[in-house]
């Protein structure tokens, strides 16, 4: 085998075990401390009736629009890859060691390709354009035992992975959204979301099993499961209904350019002031599904093989005899019947794929003109995995220049902390948040971290000139008002008059 | 000295988290660097081959005798023996031919290359020997059709004609491969089997032999699995 071979094995294993351990089907969330802020257009996309106190119009394209990256485990990836003298090795041992007995494994990339928020005389209406990917994998240690254990001691003659879950869709989204102040204290919006679907795979309570002889003379491969899968490549049907390939021509550009699944979902948003200092927010996005009919199918995973060897009868007889068969036909046929235990039987058809409904909210409290401090929770539930976050969050202003930390609680297992900040120029805004500071420095080295970041263009912005009028002008007050009311304000005569 | 701080704290901020950005360890890292541990191993026990299949035809004596596909010319002067067969005319030999080694196969494909190593093989013989005399196999791997290491099992002991009925005798032999026989056994790509039998008084006594006496021989590997890391 030559080093080219060997490097496409390698990555060949890293891809299966960590693209396994990379995978989509909308978990997007954003740090919960963006939600401080309602004028920054990421927070407007994940509530929509968020919108921006002045009349400036926002407008973000691909490049500007950044991106929001989340990873999510019950591991760090630096169980499986570790670094002895600086070098990353695979170390299924150490992994194995290092894990839980359920282990999930989610990711999920948001990037809007464009937006533009522009406010009306009672709100706002905005329309954004952004790329989906997420997936997540759910496994338990037993999945790699066989890896650690092998077959050869009698205790582990019989292995079985129990069930693996894996979801990973890729899709895009198109939304008009419609924010409005509803009156002094409510602030709702809606967006109404055109989908179309790129990629799905789908793989339910997959189980794999392995049983081996005690004489080793023979191995019991047996598989049961079934799932969904939808691909924007061609790609070829064995005669036994099991994929032999996918034409990677040009994958990518067919990603972006599929069109054939479409869906619709909702996202509802409200924002109400309790009082001048507290407000609560609460958002339900993602109610919708997307139908893939396009490339799209029903995987069943119900392989079963007996392994006894490769055939010595039709090796040493020769073709004169009765029943002969040529031996390295066989070979090929005993092969072909392993692989397509592993592999699942198609049937194409469409389907209809739900999102997973993501909920938020979000409270506020004003503690000073330069403090504010939030609690927030996010979730996410689709089908068996349910993820949870919940931040606490404060806020410092400076001007235009926002500073958030927070402390995040990811499900129940893993707390971070993190910070980001959003400054508005006259003509943009900026901003970078990560709810896990400390995996700026070691991402490999940390269960959860998430980064978003963005630019949008401002037009109309009125601040800068505002400020500038104030700093020439009239001066702006710093002395506090009296708590006593005017004395006419007891005087319903004059007040008439 | 506050309000100066004061007046300057966005600029403060930014320089702050420039240095911040700048200060950050990644973990990047290039796919062609990453190798698998060196002293992670798979303990595997698989069977390899068998001379049973699962409709339960199964190799016999005669399989083990010589490769039928080539012409035998017999020496009528020679002493002779007659094979016996149930569904065709029987076939007279000479007696030396099941005494004498045979290549019954000369170069059978051997696929099992992949993308990893393996170490400390033994091949585990497990045969039930239903036929008069002790068999002998032994294997060799071809590498550009030069015969690697001979792998050489014992031989798998005869069943006892002297009791009725006849019961077949299981012999088990492993066979640990040495670094020559484990390196032709990984890189080859073909595979000869030559067999003989044991002379006993046995055939002093028939000179009529049935073709038939089941032999059911197996080959199971043990090893441990490693990738490779090249």
């Amino acid at each position: 085998m030559n080093k080219l071979q060997d490097q496409h094995i390698k990555k060949r294993f890293v891809f299966v075990i960590l693209s396994l351990l990379l995978t989509t089907s909308g978990f997007s969330q954003i740090p919960g401390s963006l939600f401080m802020v309602s004028d920054n257009f990421y927070s407007q996309m994940y509530n929509p009736s968020y919108m921006r106190s002045d009349k400036a119009i926002e407008i973000s394209v691909l490049g500007l629009g950044g991106f929001t990256f989340m990873n999510q485990g019950s591991f760090k990836i630096s169980d499986f890859i570790t670094t002895p003298e600086g070098k990353p090795v695979i170390d299924p041992i150490n992994f194995y060691n290092n894990i839980p007995e359920n282990n999930y494994f989610r990711q999920n990339l948001s990037v809007p390709m464009a937006y533009v928020h522009v406010p009306t005389r009672k709100g706002a209406i905005s329309f954004y354009y952004k790329e989906n990917a997420s997936s997540v994998f759910r496994f338990k240690n037993e999945a790699i035992e066989y890896l650690i254990n092998g077959n050869l001691e009698p205790e582990y003659a019989d292995y079985s992975s129990d069930k693996v879950n894996l979801i990973s869709a890729g899709y895009r989204e198109f939304a008009v959204g419609y924010a409005k102040h509803y009156n002094k204290k409510l602030d709702v919006g809606i967006h109404a979301k055109l989908l179309f679907g790129s990629a799905l795979v789908k793989a339910q309570d997959w189980n794999f099993k392995v049983k081996t002889a005690p004489d080793g003379r023979m191995i019991n491969f047996d598989t049961d499961g079934g799932g969904k899968l939808a691909v924007p490549v061609e790609y070829r049907i064995r005669p036994d209904s099991t994929i032999l390939s996918f034409d990677g021509y040009q994958a990518f550009r067919k990603y972006m350019t599929t069109y054939k699944n479409p869906g619709l979902a909702v996202d509802l948003g409200l924002t109400y002031q309790i009082s001048d200092k507290d407000k609560i927010s609460v958002a339900i996005r993602d109610l919708g599904f997307i139908w893939f009919r396009d490339k799209s199918m029903t995987m069943y995973a119900i392989g079963k093989y007996d392994y006894i060897g490769f055939d010595l009868i039709n090796a040493i007889r020769w073709p004169e005899e009765p029943g002969y068969v040529d031996p390295v036909r066989l070979i090929d046929i005993v092969k072909d019947s392993i692989r397509s235990v592993w592999q699942p039987k198609v049937v194409e058809e469409g389907f209809a794929y739900g999102l997973g409904p993501k909920t938020m909210i979000h409270y506020q409290h004003e503690y000073s003109e330069f403090l504010s401090l939030g609690i927030t929770n996010q979730s996410v539930i689709q089908n068996n995995n349910f993820q949870n976050r919940f931040t606490l969050s404060a806020l410092q202003k400076w001007s235009y220049l926002s500073i958030f930390e927070s402390i995040s609680l990811h499900d129940v297992n893993s707390v971070s902390i993190g910070a980001g900040l959003q400054y508005e120029l006259q003509f943009a805004q900026l901003f970078l948040a990560s709810d896990n500071l400390i995996a700026f420095y070691h991402p490999a080295n940390n269960k959860t971290f998430s980064v978003t970041a963005g630019i949008c263009v401002l037009l109309n912005n009125k601040r800068e000139k505002e400020s500038k009028k104030q700093k020439g002008g009239a001066r702006k007050r710093n002395g506090k008002f009296s708590p006593h009311l005017p004395f006419y304000e007891n005087m319903p005569d004059l007040k008439k008059k | 000295m506050i309000k100066s701080f004061k007046k300057h704290l966005t600029k403060f901020a930014w320089i702050l988290f420039i240095l911040f950005l700048i200060s950050c360890k990644t973990d990047e890292f290039k796919f062609d660097e990453i190798t698998i541990k060196e002293d992670f191993r798979i303990k595997l026990k698989s069977p390899l081959y068998t001379g049973k299949d699962k409709k339960g035809d199964i190799l016999e004596f005669a399989d083990f005798i010589y490769n039928w596909s080539k012409p035998l010319e017999v020496d009528t002067t020679l002493p002779y023996t007659v094979l016996e067969y149930e569904n065709r005319t029987p076939r007279i030999i000479p007696t030396d031919l099941i005494f004498n080694r045979s290549d019954i196969i000369d170069s059978l494909a051997f696929l099992i290359d992949g993308e990893y190593e393996l170490e400390d093989v033994q091949l585990v013989f497990n045969v039930a020997n239903a036929s008069p005399f002790d068999l002998n196999t032994e294997i060799s791997f071809l590498i550009n059709g030069i015969a690697g290491p001979p792998i050489l099992p014992a031989a798998f002991e005869a069943a006892d004609f002297a009791r009725i009925p006849i019961v077949p005798v299981t012999s088990i032999d492993t066979v640990l491969l040495d670094s020559a026989q484990c390196e032709s056994f990984m890189k080859s790509k073909r595979l000869k089997l030559t067999a003989w039998y044991n002379r006993n008084d046995f055939i002093n006594q028939n000179d009529t032999l049935s073709a038939h006496y089941p032999i059911d021989y197996s080959i199971v590997l043990i090893g441990m699995v490693k990738a490779k890391n090249e």
